[in-house]
């Protein structure tokens, strides 16, 4: 599953720290996902789009391997 | 969203407190090595099995224990260690008594376990869990996170196979060897 939490950090201008901090999860949780090695939780992946105002497909797209 | 935990992690606290005890124990360990500490009233081998069992008290509360940020991805890693972890001593324990029933038959002579054999195969399982879950939790590209079948994964890394197979093979070989001895 690719996703486009990167780009949409750049457009807010934060910090992989400042995300995870708003989400409570750890920094590398967050480097881990945006890399593709996470597959978030539903929960999780609410709280990203939530945090973002977006919806979830916005920023999680599912791949043909999936 | 209520949850119920059959068996809770204790609190990033204890991992520290695991830490030094199992510090501790080896140190004593070590010492006991050169022999026995003088303020304890008992002979060097009984030492020795008494701190052996505390190394694997500290093992234990680090392994049980939760990480500063225990996130859904920390939980992750320590269920797939967990489960590597487990399999390990499962599989070495059986190995350990198919060796025993084997010898036992071809030496007429049953082998009796004790408290530093069974610590050592809980030793073995808890550090293989932990070698698992610190590679995952700090090594994450070393991590495949797949749930994939055992013969599925021999054919994704053929090589990876071939020297963990190897390693086992030359781990029963030493165990052979070193009780001929």
């Amino acid at each position: 599953m690719k996703n486009t939490i990167r780009v949409e950090r750049a457009k807010l201008d934060i910090t992989q720290s400042d995300l995870a901090e708003q989400i409570n999860v750890s920094k590398q949780t967050i480097l881990s996902i945006e890399k593709g090695k996470f597959t978030p939780s539903t929960i999780l992946a609410l709280k990203i789009a939530r945090y973002f105002k977006v919806q979830v497909e916005d920023i999680f797209e599912l791949e043909p391997e999936d | 969203m209520k949850s119920l935990s059959i068996f809770p992690m204790s609190s990033y606290k204890n991992k520290v407190y695991g830490l030094v005890i199992t510090l501790v124990a080896l140190v004593a360990l070590l010492a006991i090595s050169h022999g026995p500490l003088p303020f304890i009233q008992a002979s060097a081998d009984e030492q020795f099995n008494l701190f052996f069992a505390v190394v694997t008290f500290g093992l234990y509360m680090i392994a049980w224990s939760k990480e500063k940020n225990d996130d859904e991805r920390v939980q992750k890693i320590r269920a797939k260690a967990m489960q590597v972890g487990l399999g390990v001593m499962i599989t070495s324990i059986l190995a350990f008594i198919f060796c025993i029933d084997v010898l036992a038959i071809k030496k007429h002579e049953v082998t009796t376990l004790g408290g530093t054999e069974l610590a050592l195969m809980l030793d073995f399982g808890l550090g293989t869990y932990l070698t698992v879950f610190y590679i995952g939790l700090f090594f994450d590209p070393a991590w495949v996170y797949n749930d994939d079948t055992v013969m599925v994964n021999i054919k994704k890394n053929k090589q990876f196979f071939v020297v963990y197979f190897l390693a086992v093979v030359v781990l029963f070989v030493l165990i052979f060897l070193l009780h001929k001895k």
